[in-house]
């Protein structure tokens, strides 16, 4: 445990101290709050704001446009920049596993996401100063289903990040998995068809809309995002070993 | 502590390595040359753990690489051959994080790393991140890393390039150093004076293929070029010197009545006596130290296999 964890202390550092982070949270926040800006200022949120969890976290423009993109190039460094600089050798003969070194390098990027949503939990408390009623549960409720969706975009970026060192295949390969995610079983949740009821049952969006963002915590959605994320964790992991397996 | 057998390597129809055998003891320094693509870097990647084996066996402490890869892995201090450290973290703070991965002990961590700072005399750039290191600074900081936990075996690829001569003195000196600890050390090199200087034994390879592998003094003394000075005609001694055979692998006139001959240094003093009672009058016999180049040549240029 203690090479988990002193990788874990590396990550965060380094994600703590990159400029290319800082940019990323300024683009993330200003969208954000550009966003929470219109939507406030439309009437019928004004009417109920009961309505603005799901939206901000579920089925708004944030999370259709933007989260695919944010965990890739948050991750980009994780395993492509590290094979690209060659850092990766001397971690990967280190006396470290590599289930330890995938999932702390995991942790890592979603213990600092959470920092991404904790944003958004701020402009609810400037409603709450502000005086207004907000549904606390909806807004907690959203933010948990946010982060567990944002968790499953890490776990494919991080897949992608282990393809090798090209940067541009590692964030274009990660938003392509996470945006085929979002958009496939869109396309088919209307079919009377087999394909059709998987599709409704795993369009993402909807599970954090109808289920987090509405106070309701499913734990069919929650077992779906989870088990989805250790899919791809797992498959980083036999791209790690394969190094070592492939003779 | 390292035992290599019969360890190839093939990247799809490339054979990389080619039935590699090796062993290396404590308080020892094994040097591995051979030209560009002859499988040196390939080797030292398996002996760290970090690339396969296609076939045979690599071991370190009796650890298979293959098998037991996680302990064995932490037997070895390793230096890539391009050692980058990443620029976020400041020297001592890679070391320490480095320290943690290698399990050192909370407590002990900033006590080893100040160890091997001083060990490797980097304990003034404690406070630099990598990039505003020296290429010679960066490789120290690349050996401090393998130091780290004492590690018994340290692999090095490739630890003299980019070095300035006095860069190299240090690091030849640092060398000495661990192997006066009974550190057994395997080392590539393209620098030959410096390999000739410290290791005690070398492993020729080329093409993926052992082409030598022995103690320093003994392949610099096979071969061995001496200078025969004779008295009389000089036709005739060149033909009795030919007539030589066995002890003589080549003569070559250096001017007349003087020659070059490659003798083998086991049977030199056959040779001499062969040459006086076939009636040469030698005036004169001296050796010419052949140095690592020479040998490292002729063993890379020359088809023959030799074990």
């Amino acid at each position: 445990m203690a090479s988990f964890f002193a990788l874990l202390r590396k990550e965060l550092f380094v994600l703590a101290v990159s400029p290319f982070v800082y940019v990323l949270l300024a683009v993330w926040f200003s969208l954000n709050a550009l966003l929470f800006n219109i939507s406030i200022d439309t009437q019928y949120i004004q009417a109920d704001l009961s309505l603005l969890p799901p939206y901000l976290f579920g089925s708004g423009m944030l999370v259709w446009l933007l989260l695919p993109i944010f965990p890739p190039l948050l991750c980009l460094r994780m395993f492509a920049e590290e094979h690209r600089v060659s850092t990766l050798e001397p971690l990967l003969t280190a006396p470290i596993t590599d289930s330890a070194v995938v999932l702390a390098k995991y942790l890592a990027a979603c213990l600092f996401f959470l920092v991404f949503w904790g944003g958004l939990l701020f402009f609810f408390l400037l409603l709450d100063m502000h005086g207004a009623t907000l549904d606390w549960a909806r807004i907690i409720g959203g933010f948990v289903g946010s982060c567990l969706l944002s968790f499953l975009f890490i776990a494919t970026s991080l897949f992608a990040s282990s393809w090798g060192g090209n940067l541009v295949l590692a964030a274009g390969g990660g938003a392509a998995i996470n945006y085929c995610m979002l958009f496939l079983p869109a396309l088919f949740q209307y079919d009377d068809t087999v394909l059709g009821e998987v599709s409704r049952n795993s369009h993402l969006p909807n599970l954090i809309s109808n289920g987090f963002a509405a106070a309701l915590i499913d734990s069919y959605a929650v077992m779906y995002l989870v088990l989805l994320s250790a899919l791809f964790l797992f498959l980083t992991y036999l791209r790690l070993v394969s190094r070592r397996w492939i003779p | 502590m390292i035992e290599i057998e019969a360890l190839s390597k093939q990247y799809g129809s490339v054979l990389a390595l080619d039935r590699l055998s090796i062993s290396v003891g404590k308080g020892e320094i094994l040097g591995l040359l051979g030209p560009n693509g002859a499988g040196k870097s390939t080797a030292l990647k398996i002996l760290s753990g970090y690339l396969p084996q296609s076939s045979g066996e690599a071991c370190v402490n009796g650890l298979s690489l293959r098998e037991k890869s996680l302990q064995a892995r932490a037997l070895v201090g390793y230096l890539p051959e391009n050692f980058v450290a990443p620029n976020e973290l400041y020297v001592a703070e890679y070391l320490r994080y480095r320290a943690g991965l290698k399990r050192i002990a909370r407590k002990q961590r900033a006590a080893e790393v100040l160890r091997v700072m001083k060990l490797v005399g980097i304990e003034q750039r404690a406070k630099q991140r990598f990039d505003a290191l020296s290429k010679g600074f960066k490789q120290r900081l690349g050996v401090a890393d393998c130091l780290l936990g004492s590690p018994p075996v340290l692999i090095l690829d490739e630890p003299f390039s980019g070095l300035d001569p006095l860069q190299r003195q240090d690091f030849r000196n640092i060398l000495s150093g661990l192997k006066e600890e009974g550190k057994a050390i395997i080392f590539s090199s393209h620098v030959l004076p410096e390999v000739e200087d410290i290791a005690d034994r070398v492993l020729i390879i080329h093409h993926g293929k052992t082409r030598v592998a022995a103690d320093i003094e003994q392949l610099l003394s096979i071969n061995q070029q001496v200078v025969i000075s004779t008295h009389g005609d000089h036709d005739e001694n060149l033909s009795k010197l030919v007539e030589c055979g066995d002890e003589l692998t080549s003569a070559v006139v250096l001017r007349a009545n003087t020659f070059v001959v490659d003798i083998d240094v086991s049977r030199r003093a056959d040779c001499l006596k062969k040459m006086i009672e076939r009636g040469i009058r030698v005036t004169g016999y001296s050796t010419s130290k052949r140095d690592l180049e020479d040998v490292f040549a002729e063993f890379v240029s020359s088809p023959a296999e030799v074990d």
